[in-house]
């Protein structure tokens, strides 16, 4: 049955980043020859990087060498097989030279030594948890998960997988939908920084950025963006979007927040399918949620990461050859 | 007659492109709503055949990545 709902606005104050844009061009990255479908996801530590590839057809994750960007091994075959991944949503790495890998459809966290990749743990993630997408690591102990049951904002989990924390509730304006559509809108994607204890959250179909400080537990701010809130309508038990592609990655920074923006309709998106995917403006903002510059890139870019003492930023070109490209801040 | 014929002529023009501009705009201004519901019931109730694409967005019923959700 068809339940409507009527697309919700705001009347919110949206950060102004018109004033204070700049026009930035990127330099492609040659790497080891590696096909990769859809890159998404790329994390640099120390010497390390590795990208993730969202539709990977051989392995989802690539780790090279950096600077040299020379593929040290590819890993995460797709299959059903026992040490297979139905799917890739997220890597994290720690500073003790561990992968953490996040597979919502098996709701599980794989770990295991940078060094020794046969070495690994499990976290089946808590049955009371539904479509856990993205995920950070707190400490050693905990980590920090968003999930579709929209009791809560998110959720902080130990390495049981089990909740030892309910955090909040989602931002948005009061509807009639179940807490599961809702959750589903406000689908959001995560960054946590252990050193100042802010959590960032944007989301995926609308413009709103959140921070949330852990150690105080307690929330920083809501910014909501000029497109507002993520507009849905509730068909049949899922949201279906019907406003506008929004944020797809965020860090936190030593006392930065960087998102990337895409600001397309999905009205366009329907018309056109083979446009260009990714967004090309990479928003900067205070610790505060206070926006500070907006990088327009040459280039639609899906996941970046970012070298705060180069002040630069190394991300994903999913429309090109050559997927990396830097971009000097 | 010629005369009433031209001015004639011209306001048919006139009236055809002006409801014309209305139509469209009117289509155009079609809110979000309404365009999804003609599709839903356009697609009935085959709900696995309502993600397109490929894409970071998740289908909620395949558990898929696709580039839009009908």
């Amino acid at each position: 049955m068809l339940v409507l709902q009527s697309c919700v606005g705001n009347n919110r104050q949206s950060p102004e980043f018109d004033a204070i844009s700049k026009r930035i061009s990127g330099k492609v990255l040659s790497s080891s020859a590696v096909y990769m479908r859809y890159p998404f996801r790329v994390k640099l530590i120390d010497s390390t990087l590795v990208v993730m590839d969202l539709h990977g057809s051989d392995y989802y994750y690539h780790e090279f060498s950096f600077p040299e960007l020379k593929l040290k091994r590819s890993f995460a075959k797709p299959g059903i097989g026992p040490n297979e991944y139905l799917d890739a949503e997220n890597i994290r790495m720690d500073s003790h030279g561990q992968f953490y890998l996040l597979e919502a459809n098996k709701s599980t966290i794989t770990v295991f030594d940078r060094n020794k990749p046969d070495t690994t743990e499990r976290i089946k993630l808590s049955e009371k948890l539904i479509r856990t997408l993205d995920f950070d690591i707190v400490n050693d102990s905990t980590f920090v998960v968003p999930d579709y049951t929209g009791k809560h904002r998110f959720n902080l989990i130990n390495r049981k997988g089990q909740i030892t924390r309910s955090c909040f509730t989602i931002p948005g304006k009061k509807n009639n939908s179940s807490n599961v559509v809702v959750a589903q809108a406000w689908r959001s994607f995560i960054d946590y920084n252990p050193s100042n204890g802010i959590l960032a959250m944007v989301t995926q179909l609308g413009q709103v950025l959140e921070l949330y400080n852990l150690k105080k537990n307690s929330i920083i701010n809501i910014v909501y963006g000029k497109t507002g809130e993520p507009e849905f309508i509730n068909k049949g038990g899922y949201a279906s979007p019907c406003g506008i592609m929004g944020y797809s990655d965020v860090y936190v920074g030593k006392d930065r927040i960087y998102a990337i923006f895409w600001g397309k309709t999905f009205k366009d998106i329907e018309k056109d399918s083979n446009s260009k995917d990714g967004g090309n403006l990479l928003q900067v903002f205070d610790l505060t949620g206070k926006p500070l510059c907006q990088y327009i890139l040459d280039k639609y870019i899906t996941g970046f990461t970012v070298d705060e003492k180069q002040n630069k930023i190394i991300a994903l070109d999913v429309n090109g050859n050559n997927p990396l490209v830097e971009y000097q801040l | 007659m010629k005369k009433i014929l031209c001015s004639l002529s011209v306001l048919v023009i006139l009236v055809t492109t002006f409801n014309f501009t209305i139509i469209n705009k009117r289509i155009n201004n079609v809110s979000c709503i309404v365009l999804k519901n003609i599709e839903a019931l356009s697609y009935a109730e085959t709900t696995n055949e309502n993600c397109y694409g490929v894409g970071s967005v998740d289908c909620p019923n395949s558990k898929e990545k696709v580039k839009f959700v009908l």
